[in-house]
């Protein structure tokens, strides 16, 4: 009896304790900056965009020598930003997701890393050579670049973190991004060859030898890419498998070093003293936390704790109007996928006229309204063409709205069967993809007659229906791992049942042509006519959408650069006014 | 008594080995594998049988299962595919401690509030605390948790800016998540320590109590609330495991780096050692709690311990 009564007394106690405590509010994480307000001058844009054509890219291309004019000594400030997901992992060759690619991009650095406009710029490296067959090259590291340890850089940590990324130990599923490239990667990664047979060598500390198999224009931009990075070899073997696992277990070559990392919290990120452009890096901290929950993450960003929010499709109509709204798009491509062996679907004139029913303008802009865009192609807006125009502008719009041909593709195409096909679109079940199926299934009712039955499964489960051949047509999305056509356009040339059992001669040569094509002018014309006949020839495809997000972002921030493509979030360039 | 525990004991391994059995295989039917699906299908076949030869998926189910049971005999958990690197046993204890401290300070404060109002609302049976303490009682059943959160961010993180919005750090980050988790078990206790107490107050004894001269507390504290305690100590063991194990909402709202979503995700992305390493956690959880539960039981009225001797 006094026992209870005594506990009953303990709780009180506890309890007035725990309300004694006001809460001590912490102050704002983003603590007013000192960066002064002059103009900044950015590296020069121009010259990288010649870098890329040229052979030869030397130092004075590019000012290589930090341009102190205008940004202070000293960094200060603090962005916080979030992501939605956990940071998984943060060693390079098992990371597969945005989140660990967006730190990583952060505190490593390749022999390029991306501009403000998305542009390779050389990084590491000042510049490099490409024999005439196109097929070597060969990078010039810079100099005094070190680790944040204090140990130099050198080519040797390109090989082994290149060679890790190509053999048996990587775990990402990125492996192809250079074994499809690098002159016997995958020969490497089978075990057939030694390590000293493949096509990357260290002539010496500062000199970088790439031997590719194919020419490729686009290789430059690949080298932007996390997998590409360099890693020490003696440190990274000296951690064993507890390298990457906390802050204080790796070493850094990029604008930032890590001081916390919590793939459930998050990371905190510090200025790196001892990268070669420091003086250019303005913003002295930054967090990336993780929210889940999307109206915590805008009651956050109002209460002052965060730099940037992303805004869901409900939210846009409310801030579209606000000062602080921006939005922008991706290149990923949301698209029908259609089952060219499926009953009613192997018919061409059935596919062309599905793809011709869908009104995309309503679906971009009234229904998902979170600045994703109409899609026109396979190939997203803004990825590269010749230099002057995009891809996207030179092959136009090859997903048009078309109601009329619809129904007369549709009629031709029953006519052709004997009877009017059953359809059931396949889809995952998260709330996105739901909307857009049931947008599409009402097109398909409006504007062709027909009733579409939707079967929604998780994302998981839907892959498996497809790779076994067990599905009509199934909406699927694909994201550019680099910038270049290539990156969709080779999708459909191993005929599986999840690219819809697709095989076309021509096509499958084009894309083989253009792979070993060294004239880029002849390249691009070989791509753009695939992307044709995939669409409108064959129209085993048919584009929706191209996935875009609208955020908020606090008005003294400034070019706090997010990327279309590869590595999103840029923190380098971020200024704060 | 120790006989009666060691007889519970090898009942919780019993029923673990069958919960684990039954888990291994019905969670090998899930679709997929446990790496990302659409690199995964990308991949030349020569890669996709290097990965799963790493993680040993290449083997028969049986085998597998043999194999795990081994492993989980000495102690070994095994690596999260999610994680990449980070041992079940690290990813599983990394995240207990925010769930566990909400958890607790959810039930503790679910308690005195609860046994409070309730106590209080019998004693003043048809009076307005007692009328008030109803209306809380169906709103903290009947209004979920995430809403109460939700609430409790705008207002009092954001509105008023008392108290943190979201993120974990200082204690102050863990007060609304557990406010936020307490109201339902608030709710609860209140209206079962009501309604057993109203029964008991009408008891004969209590007028023996009443009339031998003790003070109001001391009929309350010692007679009444003594001898209604018993349902709420039947229903503490759940609504205990369930606030521990955390919530997927409530943390997810205010970002609480706990176990909660654990479960979900790892069932998502197929990530087959950290299903078992947490089916393994909360059912052993659930059974010691219901165990100690029972115990508690003995401890509260004797005469659950001991069988035939019913004077006190």
């Amino acid at each position: 009896m006094k026992k209870l009564s005594l506990f009953i007394l303990i709780i009180s106690i506890v309890l007035i304790g725990l309300t004694g405590c006001s809460g001590s509010k912490e102050s704002t994480t983003t603590a007013p900056a000192t960066v002064s307000t002059e103009s900044v001058s950015e590296p020069t844009v121009e010259a990288t965009a010649e870098t890329e054509k040229e052979t030869v890219a030397t130092e004075e291309n590019v000012p290589t020598e930090p341009v102190t004019s205008g940004v202070p000594e000293t960094a200060s400030g603090t962005i916080t930003v979030y992501d939605t997901n956990e940071i998984r992992t943060l060693v390079q060759w098992a990371a597969s997701d945005t989140q660990s690619f967006t730190v990583l991009n952060n505190v490593f650095e390749g022999l390029y890393r991306l501009g403000i406009d998305h542009q390779p710029e050389p990084a590491l490296a000042t510049g490099y050579t490409v024999s005439d067959d196109k097929l070597t090259y060969t990078f010039t590291l810079r100099d005094g670049i070190q680790w944040s340890n204090g140990t130099p850089i050198t080519a040797k940590d390109f090989v082994f973190a290149w060679l890790k990324q190509m053999g048996p130990d990587a775990t990402n599923g990125y492996s192809f991004i250079m074994n499809d490239y690098i002159v016997n990667g995958t020969e490497y990664n089978e075990g057939k060859v030694k390590a000293e047979e493949v096509g990357v060598k260290a002539i010496d500390d500062k000199t970088l030898e790439v031997d590719l198999k194919t020419p490729t224009p686009y290789f430059i931009r690949l080298t932007t890419l996390s997998m590409y990075f360099p890693l020490n070899e003696e440190f990274v073997t000296s951690q064993g498998d507890q390298y990457g696992v906390k802050a204080e277990n790796m070493i850094y070559s990029g604008p930032y070093v890590i001081t916390s990392y919590d793939p459930v919290v998050g990371t905190t990120l510090e200025k790196n003293e001892k990268y070669w452009d420091a003086a250019n890096v303005a913003v002295k901290n930054v967090n990336i936390k993780i929210i889940k929950d999307q109206s915590a993450a805008l009651n956050a960003y109002k209460a002052g704790e965060l730099s940037k929010v992303l805004l869901s499709s409900t939210d846009v109509a409310v801030y579209k109007n606000d000062p602080e709204f921006h939005s922008q798009s991706e290149f990923r491509t949301t698209y029908l996928q259609f089952n060219t062996t499926a009953k009613g679907l192997d018919n061409v004139n059935i596919r062309k006229a599905l793809g011709y029913s869908i009104d995309r303008s309503i679906l971009a802009d009234t229904i998902l309204a979170d600045g994703s865009a109409a899609a026109e192609g396979l190939v997203s807006f803004g990825v590269a063409g010749d230099g002057t125009s995009t891809f996207r502008e030179l092959n136009g719009n090859l997903s048009p709205f078309d109601p009329e041909k619809a129904k007369e593709y549709w009629a031709k195409g029953v006519e052709e069967l004997g009877e009017a096909p059953q359809l059931t679109l396949l889809i995952a079940d998260d709330s996105v993809t739901k909307t857009v199926a049931t947008f599409v299934q009402s097109q398909f009712k409006d504007n062709l007659g027909i009733d579409v039955a939707i079967d929604s499964k998780t994302s998981k489960a839907r892959n498996e229906l497809m790779d076994n051949n067990n599905y009509q047509f199934a909406i699927t999305a694909w994201g550019a791992d680099y910038d270049d056509a290539m990156t969709y356009l080779d999708l459909w040339t191993n005929g599986t049942p999840y690219r819809g059992n697709y095989s076309n001669e021509t096509y499958n040569k084009l894309i083989a042509d253009a792979k070993k094509e060294t004239d880029e002018a002849k390249r691009l014309t070989m791509m753009l006519d695939a992307e044709k006949i995939l669409l409108d020839t064959d129209a085993v495809i048919s584009p929706l959408y191209y996935r875009g997000f609208a955020y908020l972002q606090k008005s003294n921030i400034e070019n706090l650069v997010t990327h279309p493509f590869g590595n999103p979030i840029e923190f380098k360039y971020a200024r704060i006014k | 008594m120790g006989k009666y525990i060691l007889k519970r004991i090898l009942y919780l391994f019993i029923t673990l080995l069958i919960i684990i059995t039954a888990t291994f295989f019905l969670m090998k039917r899930l679709p997929g594998t446990p790496f990302d699906s659409e690199r995964f299908s990308q991949m030349p076949p020569q890669q996709q049988k290097q990965l799963l030869e790493k993680y040993g998926l290449d083997q028969p189910v049986s085998v597998q299962y043999l194999k795990y049971l081994n492993n989980l005999v000495h102690g070994d958990l095994g690596v999260s595919f999610f994680y990449t690197g980070r041992t079940v046993k690290d990813v599983i204890f990394g995240r207990i401690w925010p769930s566990v401290l909400i958890g607790l300070q959810a039930v503790l404060l679910g308690l005195a509030v609860g046994l409070t109002l309730g106590i209080i609302a019998a004693w003043k049976h048809n009076s307005g605390i007692d009328y008030f303490t109803m209306v809380l009682a169906v709103l903290g059943v009947s209004v979920p948790n995430f809403v109460v959160a939700a609430l409790l961010q705008y207002y009092v993180g954001l509105k008023w800016g008392i108290l943190p919005v979201a993120f974990w750090g200082t204690w102050a980050h863990s007060v609304l998540p557990s406010i936020a988790l307490s109201f339902g078990a608030t709710a609860m206790f209140a209206r079962f320590i009501r309604t057993e107490m109203l029964d008991v107050l009408e008891q004969d004894y209590i007028i023996t109590a009443r009339a031998k001269g003790l003070n109001q507390f001391q009929v309350l504290m010692a007679h009444a609330v003594r001898n209604s305690i018993i349902p709420v100590v039947t229903i503490l063991g759940p609504i205990v495991v369930n606030l521990l194990t955390g919530s997927l909402a409530v943390e997810s709202i205010f970002s609480v780096p706990g176990i909660g979503s654990l479960f979900v995700e790892s069932i998502k992305s197929n990530d087959y050692a950290t299903i078992m390493g947490l089916t393994i956690f909360y059912s052993a959880f659930y059974i010691l709690v219901v165990m100690i539960v029972d115990i508690l039981y003995s401890v509260i009225d004797p005469r659950i311990r001991i069988q035939g001797n019913k004077d006190e």
